[in-house]
Order: C-alpha cells, then structure tokens, then sequence
C-alpha cells in the first residue's frame, strides 16, 4: 500500500510542515517534541512516534505499531482524529490488513464515541472503516457474527425503509403541497432498488406482495418512470418463486406500455424480457392456453411500432421465431418431400430472409439452427443459404451470404446429429452416408474445405468491392478454412496434449493462412486470438506475444482475457516474460498491475464515492466485485508465471510470504476463473467441444490448478531459498530453520493431497505428473526428517521413492515420438515445451529434494551415532538413485535444447519446414502464400534461443 | 439479440467485443467504477444473448466548479457523455441511437439543461451520427487531442464539443447554430 503522505493538521507551524514533507524525519522529531512539550498537545506526540516509524533503524521501525496496540490494549481513547490518520498512514504495511478491526478500527470507533457532534471523524471513521472493510466497525457495533444479531439489524433495516416508502405513498395519497415537512421519503431509483433489496431479503412474501402492488413502488408504476432495473429485479424473484403468471403479466404489461401519444414506447423490447414472457407462457401452456395467443398478437402489434429501431427490430422478429420454437408444435419433422415443413423451420426461414445480411445472423439464430432436426439443418445449410447467396447480385451481400451459408454448413457438420449408428452399428454420416471413425467426417470436412478455398481463391481474383469484402469477408473466410484443417488435426489425435506430426502439419497450415490474413488486417480481434492460441500451441510465443500487444489487452480487461496468452507461457517461452528485458518487462506489467492498481486497499476507494451519491446497488456491487478480483484464478496465475520464470531463468526477487497474491489466500480461498471466450469464433455446435478450448494448451486456471501451482512455488522456496547476504545466522538459528522446513513440509503435506484429488481434465497430464511428484517429495521429506527405525516406515518410504522414479519416467515418455533426427521430431520438440518444463521442474524438485534428504541424513549420521535416525543403507541408496536419474534427466533436457538449437538454425531447417507443410493432399495449400514461414521460424529460434538461458540445476 | 440494461461491475468481464476494437480505449477499473459508483443510471450497457457486452455509454451529471461561475465559459448543470462504443458485429442496428436515447431519458431525469460530449474534429461519422440525433456544435475547442487521428503530420486535433437542449431548455438557450464559429482553447474547458 502506497499511501501518499497526509497533510499535517492547521496550526501546525511552517518549519514543522516544511520538515515532514520534504521527508526529514529527524528534524521532525526533534521539532515535534519541542512542540508537545510547549502546548501539551497529544497530536504532537503521535507527530514524533510517525517521524519515528520512517527511520530505518529497525528498533524505531515499528515504534507506531507499538503506540496502536498499546492503546487498544490500555482501552484509552486517541480523541484527535487527524493523530489518528498519521498513524494510520504510519502503520501502512506494517499492521496487517487484516488486523485492522482490531487495532485503527476500534482506535477510530473510540475516536467518534468521545465526540459524537463531530461530523468530520465520523465520517473520517467511516471512510477508513469500509476501505478498510472493518464492517463492524464502520456501524460501531459488534460483529453480526450470530443469526440473531443479523434478523435484529434485518428487521430494523426494513422498518426503517418501509416507513419512508409509507412516506412517499401518504404524500401522494394526500395532497402533497398542503403536507408540513415531509419526512424521509423513498424517492430515487436507487432508494427503490433499495426497498426492493431489503423486503425481498428481510420480508415476508406477504411483505413483498403488498411492494408489487403499491400505488408507487410496483414495478410497471416505476417502469413507466423509465425504471427498469426494478421490473428485472421483481421478474428474477417471481421466476425464482415459479409464479410464471405474475412473470407473465408484468412483462406482457411492460411490453404493451404506450407512451402519451398512445405509442408503444419499445422500452421493454428487449431479448431478455421476451424469453422471459415466452418461458412464462411455456409454463402456463397447459393452465391457460391462451397465453400463446396473448404473446403472438403482442409480437405483431409491437412490429407494426412506429418507434422502431433495426435493434429492436431484430429482437422482435427472432422473439417471434423463439415463440414458435417454444411454444409451437415440437413433434414435427421439419422436413418433407425436400421442403421444409414444420412450423418452426418456416418460421426460422423467414427471419434468415430478412436478416441474412446482418453479421450477427450466424450467432442470433446458431442455437435456433442446432436444435432442428438433421434434415432441416441439412436443408438450411446446403439449399437454402446458398440459393440465397445466388439471387445477390451485389458483390458484397453474395459473398457475406455465401460465407453464411459456408458457417452453417460447417455448423451442420460439427452436429452429432449427423452421426448415426446403422444395421451393423457403424457410425454414418447424414450429410454424404459414409461410414465415419469419430464425431466429425473427415470426408465432408475435406470437402466443406475445398469449398471455401474455392470461394476464397475466387474473391482475391474479383475486382468488385474489394476493400469491404477483405476487411469483412476474408478474416472469417479463412478462419473458416482454418477451422476445417484444425479439425482434421483434433479428431486425428483425441489425447490433445501432445500433437502427431500428421495433426502439427494441419496446425501450421492453419497458422500460415491466418497469418497472411492478419497482415491485411491487422488487429483483427478474431484473427488475432486465434492465432496467439495457435502460436503459443506450437510453441512459437515471440509471435504469439507481437499479435496480443497488438490487439492491447491491458488494465480492467487482463482478469478476464489475460489466460488467454499469459496462461502456462512460461513453460513455453520463459526468457520471452523475463523481467531483465524491456519486452518481458512490459508484458509483465500488462499482467500485475491491473491487480496492485486496483486492490492497494482492502476495499475500493469508490465505494466511498457510492456512499455519498447515494448508489445503494453500488455499494452493494462494488465490494462483490472486489472480492471476486481478489480471488481471481487470473491474479493466481499471474503469480504462478512469475515465479516460474523467475526460477527457470535464475532471477529471483522478492520473497513468496511476502506477495499478497500469496498470502492473502489461504487453502479455503475460492479461486475463481473468468475468462471471457466471446470474442472468439464460436462456430462449432455445442454438441462439440468449441475451438477455442481445443487449441490452448491445457485447461484454464481452475481453483484447483491454481492453489496447486501456488503450493508447488511455496516447496520451491523452501528447498532454494538463500538469506540475504547481510543476514548473519545466530547460534541456534539452524533449530529453527528445522523447525520451518518440518512445519511448512506439514502443511504442504495437508494441502497438496486436498487439492490433487479430483477430475484429472482440470490440467495437463504434465502438470499433474508434476504436482503429484511434488507432493510425494513433501511426503518423502517429512518421513525422512525425523526418521526413526524403529518405526514401521520403511515400506512407505520404499514405495515413495518407487513411485517418484516411475512418475520421472512417465513424464520422460510424454515427450518424444520419433528417435531419428528429422523435421517431424524436431517440430514435435518445438510444440511439447510445455512438456519439457514441466518434466525440468519436476527433475529440479526431485535434485533438490534428494540432496537435501542426502544432507539431512549426513548430519543426522553425525549428531546420532547410534544411527537410529538416520536412513537404512538401502533407502539413502534408493534415493541417491533419484538423485541420478534427476540429473540424467536434465542432462537429457539440455541436450534437446541443444538439439533444437541445431535443428532451427541449420539451412536447410526452412526448405525442408515448407516442403513438409505442403506434403499430402490438402485443399488449403493452393491459398498457402508462405509469406509468414519465415517469421514462424523467427519466432521458434528466439524460443529455443530464450531457453538456452534456462537454468536446469 | 439484445437487451438493454445498468452496468454492473462483473461486466468488465465481458467487455472484449467492445474493447478489443482498437477505436475503443481500456482504463483503469477505477474510472469504471466511479462511473458506476457516482452515476450509476447513467452507464448503460448493452449485452448479446451470449452475455457478451456489445456496446456501452458512459455519462455524468455535473456544473462547472463554482470558482467559475462567472467566467463565460462556465457551464450549468448538464450531462455530458463520457464514452460510448458499439462492437464492430454490432453497428448499423440503432444500438448507439438507443443508448444516447437513454441517457437523454436519464438526463431529463436528472434535471439538466443540456448533454454534451467531445468528439474529435476530423471523426465525420461520429459527428454525423450525433447531428442525426439532434446534436449541434456549440464551440471549437483548439487543440485539444494531443496527436491527430488521421494526419501523421499534425501533432494536434480539435475537439468539437457538441450539445443538444434536454427538456429543461425549453427555449434552446444553451445551444448554438454557428459554433463551429466560436473557438475556446483547452484551458477554457474544465
């Protein structure tokens, strides 16, 4: 916490002034000193003891800290608010965050109590308190830690705001100018967001009911005063009851609002509030069949509005598609004699037909399209868009709905309703009746392919409207294409961790052509998230890392986007994040700051800004969010990347126990994963697994992997931590470092097994080899510690080391496929780096853990000569085993490295790459310019080179 | 397929439609918040059926500091608009008439005699987006961006500040039709 240095208070002379701003602590004491002397003011000693704190000498360092707690201690009462502030400003990082509540807290609560005229403690107290997050302190009251005390200040809170809602009903119900002084009366769209917040969390239903129908507060009076947070929040709680009628009349009244003319006023229309009347009626379809009619004629008289906007427009003509899907006939076939037939697909055509050129078509109806039969998708996709397409005569509409057509085609194709078992259960495919080995045909893709490169080759050979159709119609084209090789790669090789020569090759044709699409569109989001995916999966990260700063992902929205790139990058690219270049400097800050800008203070300073402008959904709001940015798996795995590359490349910095992303989680921290996919192309039917999670490396930084990766960094410190040079070790100083390493051993003992246990798809099988391996070293330690033979532990600790080597050996055989030196090993080397680091980290934790438990035994061998501590000859035999195949294994990993290294800067590594790449029968080589190999190769030799600075042991 | 609503604070988390467009800047999350936190009926978003935020406006109600009040250049009580983007798959649908349209409703709400926004000289369709919905320029603001959008050559841009009568200025007292004719320099404009 970085807190500017406060003003000192009026009265205060210059010279002393002057001192303390210009930072010259000992004049400032000094002075201080004299003054509380002459005027026997307390402020002056608080003055001297702040001065004080800001020397470096250690004994004066915390001479605040002491004066807080001996006063919290001694109950008395700090009544100078502003001292308090210099102590508080004292105390920055030296009181923990935490102990706030229990030390400036009740100082401040003290403070306010023995003046309670003063406004300005009151609402100093205040404002520290919430920043602080000292709930309880900021009401002055004990904390509402029992349900009595929660129902006591429920209730009284409702009381108190249902009198001001009876305030505001009494003046309206009486003539309002002939009233005497009106008394606190719910007025702002806030307040009564408020009441509704409080009544529905503190009332009964009774409570509730009598809200809704009030003169004033019911949802459709304030929806008539422009206020809709209100009718969602009434909406949410009805559907939350099941009272699908009260849903169903408040939309359908908030719907058919007219403005003064007599107008619809269109307010309503939104998609949410027609799902909502839609979902109503499909629940009161069977009790009222004529809630169908009511929404079917509502729909056709807010068509005919005269305020209409294309937007609601839009979301009109498609909430007329999803009545028909929702509460139509849902037993027909959608298809027959080659024509559509049912309801809905007639009805779903009509609004392709008026809205085909919209470019959020595809997405408006894909979820409507997939829930077709497959003859009707069928019908759509190779019928009717594409005789659409044809009727365009101009150049960009023909394109753009052929690219439509191409989408839904390929939609189609992703569907698992078009697979089906036959007589002799051999899976088909409906689109072309071959028999097919997966979920996707490979026959129909190669085809959907050849089309779109036909369609591609044709629209760079046209002349007509040329620079629309290359901003709009060419990125999603040849994603398109892209996406047709790339499924080809996934369905070829379902491990998806580590890719076959055969799925690599589709990789990088798919990565050149969108490479040569990026160069003509620079910045584009869709390109660009794709290819970063692409790059960093084939371990290319400099390139990966030009095209994400590119596209600027910085500040408020890295939690959200930030795994995107940042996610297990350095077990790809570690020198590429290395924070003693200016390059990885700058993409590190991108990274952290966003989390030490945002969270210096417990809480937000804004929330005092809600306070005062009375945002009551605020101040509710922005503490949430808070919280949840606190415990964001992306903040987690900031961390994580940092650590590891500081370890991998030898550069450490400051201590872990130090870092709030560390120490302010705990084992019970939720750490929660948000990251935002809507900008990705989301083609693939939900039958499928969408492209964007089959192209990064591994799953996303879940709770799990997150606390994970934090205890591994914690083992690392532990067995790697070097005290500063200037600390000189007491005598007796070793007892407790043994007491440390046995306690911190305990606890990561307790938690990897809590956090190991659970589905193995939430890492990379890297990754769990890793954690497991780390957690049987913790184990291991701590039985060898305080070994004792007489103990029965022989076998479990036999069983360990056995289970160390084969795990050692597991991770090994997840790198390599091929043995003999050619373009395919090479290339399957450069995309399994994240399998290298981890197999690095692993041989690094298993080195350091041996020598330790290796060295530990020698002194123990020398304290007890009995040798009844130390380990059986066999066992520290087992473990200097480990200790070889760890080292044998590192020499293995710098010998690829150094291979690589070879491999990438040889000549003849280029013509070879591209005679490799355009090898087989593959449509999309004819469109391959090969503009972008070289820079693809650029980007591995920087990689390789980075990680020749890589410190194995 | 869109729905209208306030911002809350978990919508930065779906802001990459908006805010990978490179017309759109990212800030820190303390200017969202603030927003949020002191105006909260006046930043509106706009989200897909996906949840994906598709377009946004940010406003505010305030006057000029009252140290000003009798400096020509004092503005009275107005809303002004701060922000306002549309995702690229989202424009050409009225998205951005609707959110101004809002804001206009909340600013009437609040009483203000007029909404103003800034928007750079040389961003015609910006300009002519505005104009259609009744904004005119009111003055000339010189050299108000630091670097020019569109000529590499200047190291400067002026900022058109626009404005349009809400309800209270019944006589359109606070707009003008020949600002393009009144010049002010940045520090004229607080």
């Amino acid at each position: 916490m970085n807190r500017q240095r406060p003003r000192l208070k009026n009265g205060v002379d210059l010279q002393l002034q002057s001192a303390f701003q210009d930072g010259n602590w000992p004049v400032v004491i000094r002075l201080a000193e004299k003054r509380a002397k002459i005027s026997n003011d307390q402020y002056y000693e608080f003055l001297k003891i702040c001065a004080e704190s800001q020397l470096d000498d250690p004994s004066t360092k915390f001479a605040a800290v002491a004066a807080v707690w001996k006063h919290v201690k001694d109950g008395s009462t700090i009544k100078d608010v502003e001292a308090i502030e210099l102590m508080e400003w004292a105390t920055t990082n030296l009181i923990d965050a935490d102990d706030f509540a229990e030390t400036l807290g009740p100082l401040r609560v003290r403070a306010v109590k023995a003046s309670p005229k003063d406004k300005f403690a009151a609402t100093r107290c205040l404002e520290s308190c919430l920043l602080h997050w000292d709930l309880a302190s900021a009401q002055q009251t004990s904390p509402l830690t029992t349900p009595d005390k929660r129902k006591l200040y429920g209730t009284l809170a409702q009381k108190q705001i249902e009198r001001a809602a009876q305030a505001a009903e009494q003046a309206q119900d009486s003539n309002e100018a002939s009233s005497k002084a009106p008394s606190r009366r719910v007025k702002t769209e806030e307040e009564v967001l408020l009441l509704y917040d409080i009544v529905e969390t503190h009332g009964t239903p009774e409570d509730f009911r009598k809200l809704i129908s009030s003169s004033i507060f019911s949802p459709v009076v304030q929806f008539r005063r422009g206020r809709k947070e209100v009718v969602m929040r009434a909406i949410a709680k009805f559907s939350r009851d099941g009272d699908w009628p009260a849903v169903f009349n408040l939309c359908n009244d908030c719907l058919s609002d007219c403005d003064a003319d007599g107008q619809l006023t269109l307010l309503a229309s939104d998609i949410a509030m027609w799902r909502h009347i839609i979902t109503a009626a499909s629940h009161m379809k069977e009790t009222n069949p004529d809630s169908t009619n009511v929404v079917q004629k509502l729909l056709a008289k807010l068509l005919s509005s005269s305020h209409m906007r294309p937007m609601y427009r839009r979301n009109i003509l498609l909430a007329r598609v999803l009545a028909v899907f929702s509460l139509g006939p849902s037993d027909e076939s959608d298809l027959t004699d080659g024509q559509p037939s049912s309801l809905r697909l007639r009805e779903l055509i009509r609004y392709i037909d008026d809205q085909y050129t919209s470019p959020a078509c595809f997405s408006d109806v894909k979820s409507l399209m997939e829930s077709l039969d497959a003859a009707g998708l069928k019908y759509l996709a190779f019928d009717h868009l594409p005789k659409l397409a044809e009727v365009d005569s101009n150049d960009f509409k023909a394109a753009s709905t052929r690219l439509l057509a191409h989408k839904t085609q390929y939609l189609l194709l992703t569907h698992r309703k078009t697979k089906y078992r036959d007589q002799n259960q051999q899976l088909k495919c409906t689109v072309c009746d071959s028999t097919v080995e997966s979920t996707l045909c490979q026959t129909c893709l190669s085809q959907l392919s050849q089309a779109c490169v036909t369609f591609y080759s044709s629209v760079i050979k046209s002349e007509g409207e040329k620079p629309k159709i290359n901003a709009e119609i060419m990125p999603e084209l040849a994603i398109l294409i892209a996406f047709c090789s790339l499924n080809l790669a996934f369905s070829e090789d379902q491990a998806r961790q580590s890719l076959k020569p055969q799925a690599t090759r589709h990789l990088i044709r798919a990565l050149l052509l969108l490479d040569d699409q990026l160069a003509q569109n620079s910045g584009h989001s869709q390109l660009s998230l794709v290819l970063t995916q692409l790059h960093i999966r084939l371990g290319s990260g400099a390139r990966a890392s030009d095209i994400w700063d590119v596209i600027g992902v910085k500040r408020t929205i890295i939690d959200s986007l930030g795994p995107i790139f940042y996610d297990r990058l350095s077990t790809i690219s570690p020198a590429l994040l290395s924070t003693y270049d200016s390059w990885g400097s700058h993409l590190m800050d991108l990274l952290q700051s966003h989390y030490v800008n945002s969270l210096k203070l417990r809480m937000h300073q804004r929330l005092i800004d809600a306070f005062e402008s009375g945002s009551y959904s605020s101040v509710v709001g922005i503490p949430q969010y808070i919280e949840s940015l606190r415990s964001s798996g992306t903040r987690a795995m900031s961390l994580a990347e940092a650590r590891r590359i500081e370890r991998l490349l030898g550069q450490p910095s400051r201590e872990l126990e130090s870092d709030p992303r560390f120490n302010e989680v705990n084992d019970d921290t939720d750490l929660t994963q948000t990251i935002d996919y809507g900008s990705f192309p989301s083609w693939n039917s939900r039958t499928v697994q969408p492209m964007h999670l089959n192209l990064r490396l591994g799953p996303g930084p879940s709770n799990r992997r997150c606390h994970l990766s934090m205890l591994a960094e914690a083992f690392h410190e532990l067995l790697t931590y070097k005290s500063p040079a200037s600390y000189k070790a007491s005598a007796g100083s070793s007892e407790y470092d043994h007491v440390f390493i046995t306690e911190t051993l305990a606890r990561l003992s307790n938690s990897f097994p809590r956090f190991l246990a659970g589905p193995d798809d939430e890492m990379t099988q890297p990754e769990l080899c890793y954690f497991e391996t780390i957690s049987l070293l913790c184990t291991l330690m701590s039985l060898c510690i305080d070994f004792d033979r007489s103990s029965d532990i022989t076998d479990a600790l036999h069983q360990t080391t056995d289970a160390l080597s084969s795990s050692l050996e597991n991770q090994q055989s997840q790198i390599l496929h091929s043995e003999k030196p050619s373009i395919e090993r090479t290339l399957t080397m450069l995309g399994s780096m994240h399998n290298i680091a981890m197999l690095r980290d692993s041989t690094v934790a298993i080195k350091l853990a041996a020598q330790w438990i290796l060295s530990h035994n020698e002194k123990e061998k020398a304290r007890d000569r009995s040798g009844k501590s130390s380990l059986p000859k066999e066992l520290a035999s087992k473990i200097k085993d480990l200790q070889t195949a760890a080292e044998k294994s590192i020499k293995e990993g710098q010998a690829w490295i150094a291979e690589l290294k070879t491999e990438t800067v040889s000549r003849d590594f280029e013509p070879k790459l591209k005679k490799w790449v355009l090898e087989d029968e593959d449509a999309i080589k004819s469109i391959l310019t090969m503009d972008s190999l070289p820079g693809l190769i650029d980007s591995w030799q920087l990689n390789v080179k980075g990680w020749l600075q890589v410190k194995w042991a | 397929m869109t729905t209208f609503r306030r911002f809350r604070p978990d919508d930065v988390n779906k802001f990459s439609k908006c805010n990978l467009d490179p017309l759109t800047e990212t800030y820190e999350l303390n200017f969202y918040l603030q927003y949020h936190a002191k105006w909260p009926s006046l930043f509106q978003v706009c989200e897909d059926s996906e949840g994906n935020i598709v377009g946004y406006i940010m406003g505010k109600v305030e006057s000029s500091p009252d140290a000003y009040k009798f400096s020509e250049h004092y503005l009275p009580w107005h809303a002004h608009i701060t922000a306002l983007t549309v995702a690229p798959e989202a424009r050409r649908q009225g998205i951005g008439k609707i959110l101004v349209e809002q804001l206009e409703a909340a600013a009437d709400t609040h009483n203000t005699w007029f909404m103003d926004l800034f928007v750079r000289s040389s961003n015609a369709k910006a300009i002519a987006f505005y104009k259609e919905l009744g904004y005119s320029v009111f003055r000339v603001v010189k050299d108000y961006y630091g670097e020019h959008a569109t000529d590499p050559d200047k190291d400067s841009e002026d900022a058109f500040d626009m404005r349009k009568s809400m309800k209270r200025d019944a006589k359109h007292e606070h707009v003008r039709a020949d600002g393009e004719e009144h010049e002010v320099h940045p520090e004229d404009v607080w």
